[in-house]
This record gives structure tokens, C-alpha cells and sequence, in this order.
């Protein structure tokens, strides 16, 4: 019979940092935090771009916003929270209650997410997809580049 | 698939010690025997964890194309266990493993290298 101190551990940060960051003091996070390195050295969206701000417009009850920032990871929290529950129950010792899901699952898996992260790159109606662009967010490479052979400005 | 009965089998932590399997999972009594004599044993046939939902959080999190193999080594790993070669099962999820692995260290290397970028920025008013 196991403890399980890291998933409570977990749940308890992840629960702490929601509400917290939610709330009024969630502006100044947004100062503070330099964002997704991969997304401000290349310019693209990763899979997970604007997963924070979904999972934040959600602790505000902003479905429509959470969608809009990320829909793959906003369709996939239940999914985390039946993974959390099961990794719940192997630290109970309970390994046998754990479902495997089927392969085709895995390779539906695979298909999704690199679709996901193609797709939201796209221009055109596929914009819509991508992680919400902030007018100051070019990417870094471009800006190095400005900065080391003399650009404009 | 039906589960092994009651007994002692290799503990699948350290098959140097046989671990009492109580016909549904895993207790913690375990029993030193000496070096366990290869050859016939009643094989246990559990599956690996395949690794795949951590593959899914790696790829989505870490920002990085090396979860994506993670997946679909998952995958390769959850066919084979449906297959019974648990021993292709162990090999795929190991994989799988070492993807993730990398995944989220290369991950956190740029994270705190791009955060350093970023507050020598801020100090330096960029």
C-alpha cells in the first residue's frame, strides 16, 4: 500500500497556481513570464501554445476563451484528469484498476497531435487555431538577426 | 486476458527476487531465493506501462517533435503487449521512455536558458 504524495502534491500546486494566476494577480504573471521559448525563437505555435491562458479562461469560467486559446488541450483536461486519477491509484498500489486504452487509441494519438500543431500554423482560416498573437511577439531569431546585421529601425 | 493465479513470481522490479502475486496485483512481499533458475517459471503476464500519456503531455508541453516518435512508440509498445511479446511490449515502451525523457529535459534546458535570455533582457532594458 503506497502513499500517493506526488499526485496530491501535483494537484495541489496545479490547483493553487489556477487560482491564484485567475485571479487579480494573474495580470502581473503575464509581465513576468517569458512565454514559450520554442514559440518566440521560431514564431510557431507548439502544440501547446496558450494552454495557460485556456486552462486560466477556464478558472474564469470562459469556455469560449479556453477554446479559442487552445482547443486541443481544452477538449484533452478530462482526459487528464482520468489520466491523474489512474496514476492516483498506481501510487495506491492499485496497478490492476489501470486501463490501457487500445493501440488504435496510441496512433490516433500520434495523428492528432502532429495535425494539431501543423494545422494551427496555418494561415487563413485556420488562424483562428493558433495561440492568440500578441502585436509585440516577433519571433526572437528575426530580431537577433535585426539586431546583429543592422536591420531597420 | 485472464490474470495469472496466486503465487510467487520474478518480481518484475528486481527478477532476482520472487514477489508474492496475489492473483490480482502485486503485494509487497517479496522473497529472496537466491539467484532464480532460469528455464521454464510461470511468465507473468503483465504489459509495461506503454508511456503513452506521458509521450501525449511531453509533446504538448515541451514544444518539441521528439514526443511525437514518443507516441507512436507507445503504440508499438500497447500492440505488442495485445499480441503477448511482452518482451517487444518492454522494448517499445523503453523507447517511448527515452523519447520523453529527452523530451522534457531538452524542453526544460531551453525554459530556464530562454528565461535567463529574458531577464538579462529585462536587466539590460531591452
Amino acid at each position: 500500500m503506497g502513499r500517493p504524495v506526488a499526485p496530491l502534491a501535483l494537484a495541489a500546486a496545479a490547483g493553487t497556481a489556477t487560482l491564484v494566476l485567475s485571479g487579480p494577480l494573474g495580470g502581473r504573471y503575464a509581465a513576468l513570464t517569458p512565454g514559450c521559448p520554442i514559440r518566440a525563437l521560431t514564431g510557431f505555435d507548439c502544440p501547446g501554445c496558450g494552454a495557460t491562458r485556456a486552462v486560466l479562461a477556464l478558472a474564469r469560467g470562459d469556455v469560449a476563451a479556453a477554446f479559442d486559446h487552445n482547443l486541443l488541450v481544452t477538449l484533452l483536461l478530462p482526459v487528464l484528469v482520468v489520466v491523474w486519477v489512474q496514476w492516483l491509484l498506481v501510487t495506491l498500489g492499485r496497478r490492476d484498476a489501470v486501463w490501457q486504452p487500445p493501440p488504435a487509441v496510441a496512433r490516433t494519438a500520434a495523428v492528432v497531435v502532429a495535425g494539431w500543431w501543423v494545422v494551427r500554423n496555418l494561415p487563413g482560416p485556420f488562424a483562428r487555431l493558433g495561440a492568440e498573437r500578441m502585436a509585440a511577439d516577433v519571433p526572437l531569431v528575426a530580431s537577433l538577426a535585426t539586431l546583429l546585421l543592422g536591420g531597420p529601425g | 486476458m485472464s490474470l495469472p493465479p496466486a503465487g510467487y513470481y520474478p518480481d518484475p522490479e528486481d527478477p532476482s527476487r520472487r514477489r508474492y502475486w496475489d492473483g490480482a496485483r502485486w503485494t509487497e512481499e517479496r522473497v529472496d531465493l537466491g539467484p532464480v533458475a532460469p528455464g521454464p517459471g510461470p511468465a507473468l503476464v503483465v504489459a509495461p506501462d506503454p508511456w503513452l500519456w506521458q509521450s501525449i503531455v511531453a509533446t504538448i508541453l515541451c514544444c518539441l517533435p521528439l514526443g511525437i516518435p514518443g507516441i507512436v512508440y507507445a503504440a508499438r509498445s500497447s500492440e505488442a503487449a495485445r499480441r503477448g511479446d511482452l518482451a517487444a511490449a518492454r522494448a517499445a515502451a523503453g523507447t517511448a521512455r527515452t523519447f520523453v525523457l529527452w523530451s522534457v529535459g531538452l524542453g526544460l534546458l531551453t525554459l530556464v536558458g530562454y528565461a535567463l535570455l529574458f531577464m538579462v533582457g529585462v536587466v539590460a532594458g531591452l
